[in-house]
């Protein structure tokens, strides 16, 4: 005769003494039950600092900023806050200064996407086929401006196109190019932020897409010749496909920093002038705010830009999105 | 076509030489497996044949062209590596198309044409279902099926494989096996593989090349090196369950060759051979196994250890009993019909044949002739690659 063998499961409930899988789930499951509401607040408790933080420094004067905007107040404290609706929005809107530096924004921005993510691609390209410790060596050379505070920057390249004794004026008059004071000439002063600030963010850039280059198999590369692939055609249908990422996260600060990095230097250098020529809009902002004691048209024009960068922030998340690989 | 010749071919890094002058024949069609343990510079010795890696010194030639400062796009070699390195922004097709694209500058193949030859060889790996999808979409074994088909899209001169299926779990690994090596008998292209694997070695290759150190251990067919291993390292690497390996001492005793060692005792054939410290290796399969003391009738040669049994491993379709003889341990194969209890004291036999005897300070196997004419070395393997073997096998002395 043939009995049939029983699986593990059925055996188990056969004999009660022993408690295996089957039989253990419900004691496990009373566990997780005890547990769960002490566990419940733990996670939020970590985070609280940062929320707290966050609240303080970033939300709460957003929300101030937003109830500023529709009244006007001249940040003297006993004056009273009238309550005005979107006048304010409405005299911003109408202001050419606000346009002069608004197109100033855009301009600065675009140039600084050619020198702080351009120009990177390029540098580090150029410098992995440098070997060794030389490599680190340049690569920190380039990130060193970086480091350097806005205030000594300005102070070293105020000296270096001063026109009296400078040393670029004075490079330029060997080369027949008179060169007068550039923070003075409305068609040079722009250039010269650009210049100053690319000097600094050139660093940045490389840092950047070095990490990115550093994060891509060689085996790509390797895969990429023995199928035929020149190196040019390496670059640009593999490793800068890959690099994407990084470039779009590059990008995303450049927009959304350089207004604030420009700023210092437009402060020291050219005091946002001559006339209007350098200035940005975070220098506007500081001029309605702090120089016209206008806190109501300042406020306006800053939840402007907070939802004009904000719609651009999100674009950028959305291609970022879209174009990491997950490389494995 | 697609003969490799590989001649004294040397790669360092700093000081360390990971592969040392090494020479190899690899002939149109050869399925060959660079065998060997972590760091024996296998990938090393692959990747320079790719053209990835500049060797330090010696040639390379591909069809009887110098291929040594040849970039490898020019090589005109195909490699699947260990990571696969599918090309993570591409789709499947474009992946296949990317080796016919990036050498289609002048545009000689339409686009039809390209396409066509993608989905052929993408039939012929069973992924035609997988064209437009992402390679972060697709599971480890499918991954591993487009990079040979993006190998065998442009039916290059020869395949280089790293390994390609270490990432595999077991039972894909075993099929992907017999996948690789029905498409190489399919295509009858030349095939170098790497891996450390004796079991995809034994089971795929035409050729293997025992690599240890840098330096060639042995090269032969996957018979030649499990039936004669040239080294004690060639031993002890193939076979599982490893051969067991102890020091003896050779000797004549009443005109017969002798093995001894302590609780070992072998007669092998008559002859003569001065005294001579030497490995005596016996795989454990051709070991048998008997208690101590019992009838079996003790042939004229062979060879008898005698120990107790320490351990007995039940692997299933056999076990694996260990056993202690003069302080070394002895592995040995037999059927499950008899337990084997600890301490018990057994003898152990082997037939004369399958003796494996080692010179002890070079390590290199000594082979009997009974041509006492001509001492000279012989070497164990025939082919053209027998100039490469480090050291030709030494021959007993008569």
């Amino acid at each position: 005769m043939f009995t049939e063998v029983s699986g593990p499961a059925a055996a188990l409930q056969a004999s009660p003494a022993v408690v295996g899988p089957a039989g253990g789930r419900p004691a496990r499951t009373a566990a997780l039950r005890r547990r769960r509401p002490s566990g419940t607040w733990v996670p939020y408790l970590y985070v609280l600092p940062a929320v707290i933080l966050l609240l303080l420094w970033t939300y709460w004067p957003l929300v101030q900023t937003a109830g500023l905007s529709f009244q006007d107040w001249n940040l003297i404290p006993t004056r009273p806050k009238v309550f005005v609706g979107v006048q304010k929005y409405q005299k911003v809107l109408s202001l050419p200064e606000l346009h002069q530096a608004l197109t100033n924004t855009v301009a600065y921005i675009l140039a600084f996407l050619g020198i702080s993510v351009a120009l990177p691609v390029l540098f580090a390209l150029l410098s992995r086929k440098v070997k060794g410790k030389a490599r680190t060596f340049y690569q920190a050379l380039i990130f060193v401006p970086f480091l350097v505070t806005p205030v000594a920057t300005s102070a070293v390249w105020r000296w270096l196109f001063a026109p009296d004794g400078g040393t670029i004026p004075a490079i330029a008059a060997t080369l027949g190019v008179p060169m007068d004071n550039v923070f003075r000439d409305p068609n040079a002063a722009m250039t010269s932020v650009i210049v100053i600030v690319g000097w600094q963010m050139l660093g940045f850039g490389v840092l950047v897409v070095s990490a990115g280059l550093a994060g891509i198999s060689p085996d790509y590369a390797a895969a990429a010749s023995i199928d035929g692939a020149n190196q040019r055609q390496i670059t640009w249908r593999i490793i800068l496909p890959l690099l994407s990422p990084s470039l779009v996260f590059l990008a995303l600060m450049t927009i959304l920093l350089s207004a604030q990095w420009t700023y210092p230097i437009i402060d020291l250098v050219t005091g946002g002038g001559p006339g209007n020529s350098s200035t940005n809009i975070y220098y506007l902002l500081y001029q309605f705010g702090f120089r016209n004691f206008d806190a109501g048209l300042s406020s306006a024009a800053g939840m402007l830009f907070f939802v004009g960068f904000g719609i651009v922030a999100l674009v950028f998340v959305e291609l970022s999105e879209k174009l990491s690989f997950h490389d494995n | 076509m697609g003969r490799l010749v590989l001649n004294q071919l040397s790669r360092s890094f700093k000081d360390v030489k990971a592969v040392d002058n090494i020479s190899l024949v690899v002939d149109d069609g050869d399925f060959l497996v660079l065998l060997g343990p972590s760091g024996c510079g296998k990938t090393t010795l692959l990747r320079m044949i790719a053209g990835l890696l500049d060797p330090t010194s010696g040639t390379l030639e591909l069809d009887g062209r110098d291929i040594t400062d040849q970039p490898s796009r020019r090589r005109d070699l195909a490699m699947v590596f260990q990571s696969y390195a599918l090309y993570p922004h591409l789709s499947v097709a474009k992946n296949l198309a990317f080796p016919l694209s990036v050498r289609n500058s002048g545009g000689k193949a339409s686009k039809a044409e390209i396409s066509r030859r993608v989905a052929e060889v993408a039939d012929m790996v069973d992924i035609g279902h997988l064209l437009e999808r992402k390679p972060k979409e697709l599971s480890g074994g499918q991954r591993q099926r487009v990079a040979v088909a993006r190998a065998l899209v442009r039916e290059p001169k020869a395949f280089l494989m790293d390994e390609p299926l270490s990432n595999l779990d077991a039972k894909l690994r075993t099929a992907t096996r017999q996948e690789l090596a029905a498409l190489h008998r399919r295509l009858g292209a030349t095939f170098v593989y790497v891996t450390h694997d004796q079991v995809e070695a034994m089971t795929m290759a035409t050729k293997i090349a025992l690599l240890n150190g840098g330096r060639l251990e042995q090269v032969g067919t996957p018979d030649e090196l499990y039936d004669k291993p040239a080294s004690v390292f060639a031993a002890g690497f193939m076979g599982s369950p490893a051969t067991n390996l102890l020091d003896a001492q050779l000797s004549t005793a009443n005109g017969k060759i002798t093995v001894m060692a302590p609780d070992v005792e072998a007669v092998l054939w008559e002859g003569e051979t001065p005294e001579r410290e030497i490995v005596l290796g016996i795989r454990p399969e051709h070991l048998t196994l008997n208690a101590a003391g019992s009838a079996a009738a003790a042939p004229s040669t062979g060879a008898a250890l005698r120990g107790t049994v320490e351990l007995a491993e039940n692997l299933g379709r056999e076990q694996l009993v260990h056993c202690r003889v003069g302080g070394r341990r002895i592995a040995v194969t037999c059927p499950r019909e008899h337990r084997w209890e600890e301490g018990v004291a057994v003898v152990l036999s082997a037939r004369a044949e399958h003796l494996h005897l080692f010179d002890r300070a070079s390590g290199r196997r000594l082979e009997w002739q009974s041509e006492p004419s001509n001492p000279s070395a012989v070497p164990t393997h025939d082919d053209g690659a027998a100039a490469s073997a480090r050291q030709p096998t030494q021959a007993l002395p008569a």
